[in-house]
């Protein structure tokens, strides 16, 4: 699966492994959960 | 030849008008203004140099443009490091024109490592509905300061107030935003006095694509 990007300064690359798990374990998804409501 | 026509652009005396560096006035007295127009610059002698009279050092506004920062390619979080110092106390952040993936998402930002110690408390009204919702978290590891918008006609346009966040105290975090779905009003700080230099935006989900960060320092003299 591919990871998503992170931004630093003016460089955009790939996550590594540990950034990416350690996005997953503050929370984050691709899809999310919306609130709902959205116009 | 009428006067009309040696007071405008084919008059053959033009005060203050110089060709280049080199012409310059020799010996200028203090508060003396020229136009280079080389450089398209009005200049004027401060004493000791000619300076641009309305640069932020010879006329002091009172919001500066810090740094500007493109957000990357779908990227989950973008950091714009160096944008605070001791130059300011308290910045205004502008976040403009930028695509999210996610819908009513938090978009959030942090001015130090995730660190539980965000907290934060508000309210959100969805435009369809004349409730108020109240939020709030003692533990997190951002700040929210908006919900994405995913629709692709309205983008995403935010900005927060951060206080104090480079020097030795408790930052402050104040935002008042609206996505495409909600008013949103989210306040609050992040419980470390450690002083930082740099400001991460992110989402919680999704990720966000284009658009500009703006980091501005209010002018402290």
């Amino acid at each position: 699966m591919t990871r998503p990007n992170i931004g630093i300064d003016d460089e955009v690359r790939e996550m590594t492994e540990e950034e990416y798990e350690a996005l997953l374990a503050s929370g984050w998804t691709e899809e999310g959960t919306p609130l709902g409501g959205a116009v | 030849m009428g006067i009309t026509q040696q007071i405008g652009a084919s008059s053959l005396i033009k005060a203050g008008v110089i060709e280049n560096t080199a012409n310059r006035p020799a010996s200028p007295y203090e508060g003396q203004v020229i136009f280079q127009k080389d450089t398209d610059q009005l200049l004027v002698w401060n004493g000791t140099a000619w300076v641009i009279p309305n640069s932020p050092a010879q006329n002091p506004q009172g919001l500066e443009l810090v740094k500007t920062q493109t957000i990357g390619s779908g990227v989950t979080s973008q950091l714009v490091s160096n944008c605070f110092s001791s130059t300011y106390d308290n910045y205004r952040v502008v976040i403009s024109d930028f695509a999210t993936s996610a819908n009513g998402e938090y978009l959030a930002i942090r001015t130090m490592i995730a660190n539980g110690g965000y907290r934060f408390g508000g309210f959100y009204v969805a435009y369809t509905s004349a409730s108020v919702v109240a939020t709030a978290s003692n533990g997190m590891d951002y700040f929210p300061i908006a919900f994405t918008s995913s629709n692709t006609a309205y983008r995403n346009h935010v900005s927060c107030e951060i206080y104090a966040p480079y020097l030795s105290l408790v930052p402050r975090f104040v935002s008042s935003n609206a996505s495409q779905a909600y008013n949103t009003n989210f306040n609050g700080l992040v419980a470390d006095t450690t002083s930082t230099t740099d400001l991460t935006v992110l989402v919680n989900a999704g990720t966000m694509t284009g658009g500009t960060i703006a980091v501005y320092g209010y002018r402290k003299a």
